[in-house]
């Protein structure tokens, strides 16, 4: 069947694609796991056997599972008596478990003799827990910084102004989507949303109309069409009412590309207070707010390619910190393991 | 004398996981996160490729077994071997 010898390996169902690119950065930026994907919740499909027949074969030290899903059982029922030992890594935050209702998720999580190794990627979470529950540890989100990508386009060019609103249709409610709307549609034009999904739903639709919203959605993307997209997008929204990181706007950051967030937005947390003035809204229920933010940048498109680039700086030295500590957290998990 | 390629013999290369489940063959390269399925003709092939057919052999049979003229099955086998050798699934035997 081909060799497979990782001490580490992660899975994570298709599901939650937040969790997924978490645990493929991970497996990039640290080169300790190895993960996976799984198409879906069912626990007799085919690739779940190829999986289970590939652990038993590679006997890693550890599995661990991103977020938490019923089709996570046959792999401990089946594996279970093995040496290899499991755990789970948890990547909303507080907010996001009460908003999402993952509560009977993370009860599990927290419960279940099975699940050696407890990790969240939020790290006052983490803390929390800790004190009060066996093998939890904070293992903090990374980001992959493609060596090849220097982007040098002028933003807020003659092209118009294009505002990215992306996020997962299971995520509406917690990214903020009708503030953000509410926000464009106070302004004057000028600019236009680019959206992966949302006019998908019947009632955003209805929204973005009544709103007379200008906007493109390419619908849920392809990470190359998703790439190609956002370097057309001149500044991103991400005002959400609970992060543990926020990928959307970590991606853009990436390619230099500004993004108005939330206080509760982590992925900001390392921004100096001037980028924070111009970027962070501190009230995500306040449209006027949001709308304040988009204006700014609307009127001082120069503005964006050098707030751009500081960011990128930013998040560039914040991310050698996480990889670090992530190599640290998989690193004694694979020496703590007894397989 | 033309080389056609029809002789030649691929390999599935050491570090690709495959196996066989339910009648598709799943395969996973060692830098992608995804499996890869394969079933009909696909399946076909790469059962002669695993048992080290050459691709005139395998030709053959796929035009036998699912009824179509050789020279179908000869674009699509050729198609096949050329795809997966460019992904790193396959290489020609030395």
């Amino acid at each position: 069947m081909g060799t497979n010898s990782e001490p580490l390996i992660t899975l994570c169902v298709s599901g939650f694609p937040g969790t997924n690119r978490s645990l493929m950065n991970l497996e990039k930026t640290t080169g300790l796991s190895r993960h996976f994907v799984l198409r879906g919740s069912d626990a007799k499909a085919i690739d779940v056997k190829f999986y289970l027949e590939y652990i038993k074969e590679g006997k890693p030290k550890c599995v661990l599972f991103g977020g938490w899903s019923p089709v996570y059982d046959i792999f401990l029922k089946t594996l279970g008596n093995k040496k290899t030992e499991f755990g789970v890594y948890w990547t909303s935050s507080p907010g996001q478990i009460d908003i999402s209702e993952e509560i009977k998720y993370m009860d599990f999580l927290l419960n279940s003799a099975k699940v050696k190794h407890r990790l969240f990627a939020h790290k006052e979470l983490a803390s929390a827990l800790s004190g009060c529950t066996r093998d939890v540890r904070h293992l903090p989100d990374t980001v992959l910084f493609p060596e090849d990508e220097v982007e040098k386009k002028q933003r807020g060019g003659n092209n118009g102004f294009v505002i990215s609103l992306f996020c997962s249709p299971f995520e509406y409610r917690r990214k903020n989507i009708l503030n953000s709307l509410l926000a464009l549609s106070m302004m004057k034009g000028g600019y236009i949303l680019y959206l992966n999904g949302l006019s998908g739903n019947e009632f955003y639709l209805d929204v973005l109309k009544a709103l007379k919203i200008r906007y493109a959605d390419f619908g849920w993307m392809s990470d190359e069409e998703y790439r190609r997209v956002l370097d057309e997008v001149d500044l991103g929204l991400q005002v959400s009412f609970a992060e543990t990181f926020n990928y959307v706007a970590a991606e853009h950051i990436v390619k230099r590309i500004p993004v108005i967030t939330s206080r509760m937005v982590p992925v900001m947390d390392c921004m100096p207070g001037d980028i924070r003035k111009r970027t962070v809204v501190d009230d995500p229920d306040s449209a006027c707010e949001i709308r304040g933010k988009i204006e700014y940048f609307i009127g001082n498109p120069s503005h964006l390619n050098p707030l751009g680039a500081r960011m990128y700086n930013c998040l560039m030295r914040e991310n050698e910190s996480r990889i670090k500590t992530a190599s640290e957290v998989l690193n004694s998990i694979i020496k703590r393991s007894k397989g | 004398m033309k080389d056609d390629g029809l002789n030649r013999i691929y390999t599935i290369n050491d570090e690709i996981a495959h196996r066989e489940i339910e009648g598709q063959i799943l395969i996973l390269r060692p830098d992608d996160n995804f499996l890869y399925t394969l079933n009909g003709s696909g399946r076909y092939i790469w059962l002669g490729i695993a048992r080290k057919k050459k691709l005139s052999s395998i030709i053959r049979g796929v035009s036998k077994e699912f009824g179509i003229p050789e020279d179908s099955a000869r674009r699509d086998v050729m198609e096949f071997v050329r795809d997966l050798e460019a992904k790193g699934i396959l290489s020609e035997k030395g």
